[in-house]
């Protein structure tokens, strides 16, 4: 009885971390345009016209930007995928 | 498949085309922009700068095909959607580099606002931030002829 009360004690503290999600986030960089960086958040995360803007002035007014949570594997694809078209952009996990 | 209209001084092409050329070469295995690798998985990791290697390979392809075409610089230019995509890429790539090889002496501000005296600038430099900001000009060119296609 200890045990198993322990492996689930155990499990509802290790289950959260597994589950926690992963970030993409784009940092503000001096060279690419602004109407590239907005073309590329559209085609890749199928933003509308105004909330890809939103999140390009977030980067460039703030620095940086998250653009997607969730699975690591997914995000690592859209991290990739965004270093592919030069943009400064990182996989965060949301500890 | 979009129509890039794309015109500029006969007298700019060479420098441009040179240019670009230069910086292309420059590459090999080597990235444009400094990426974080992802740290626990080394396979991963590998593959991960394998395939932007190989990307900015293949874009770099496209720009220099693009450059080298006759039309280049004062006619219009049909290009496949994947195409346009490359050569987008391989200007963005090509400004980092000139941005961190060439013009490391002027400020973001200066660089977006064109306010700085060029004659300040070598001949070499020159030639960089003409290539930089020619190549600013083809990206917007296509990303306006892109917004009109379904891509």
């Amino acid at each position: 009885m200890t045990n198993t009360l322990l492996e689930e004690k155990v499990e509802t503290q290790v289950q959260p971390s597994l589950d926690t999600p992963w970030s993409v986030v784009v940092m503000n960089d001096p060279v690419n345009l602004m109407s590239y960086v907005v073309m590329i958040f559209m085609r890749i995360f199928g933003f509308s016209k105004e909330k890809a803007t939103r999140h390009m002035k977030e980067v460039h007014e703030g620095g940086r930007s998250i653009l997607w949570s969730g699975a690591r594997e997914e995000a690592e694809h859209y991290t990739h995928v965004l270093q592919q078209w030069q943009l400064n952009c990182r996989l965060e996990h949301n500890a | 498949m979009p129509e890039i209209a794309f015109k500029i001084e006969k007298e700019y092409l060479a420098p441009i085309g040179e240019m670009s050329m230069r910086i292309a070469e420059l590459f090999g295995d080597k990235l444009a922009i400094s990426v974080d690798l992802p740290r626990d998985d080394p396979e991963l990791a590998e593959a991960w700068q394998d395939g932007l290697v190989e990307t900015l390979h293949q874009d770099m392809r496209c720009l220099v095909n693009f450059i080298e075409d006759e039309r280049f610089g004062f006619d219009s230019i049909w290009l496949e959607d994947s195409v346009a995509e490359g050569v987008l890429r391989a200007c963005s790539a090509i400004r980092v580099k000139i941005r961190e090889l060439y013009l490391g002496g002027l400020s973001d501000a200066q660089l977006e606002e064109g306010d700085f005296d060029g004659s300040l600038l070598d001949q070499e430099g020159k030639g960089a931030y003409l290539t930089y900001t020619s190549l600013a000009l083809l990206q917007e060119a296509i990303i306006g002829a892109m917004s009109g296609t379904s891509l």
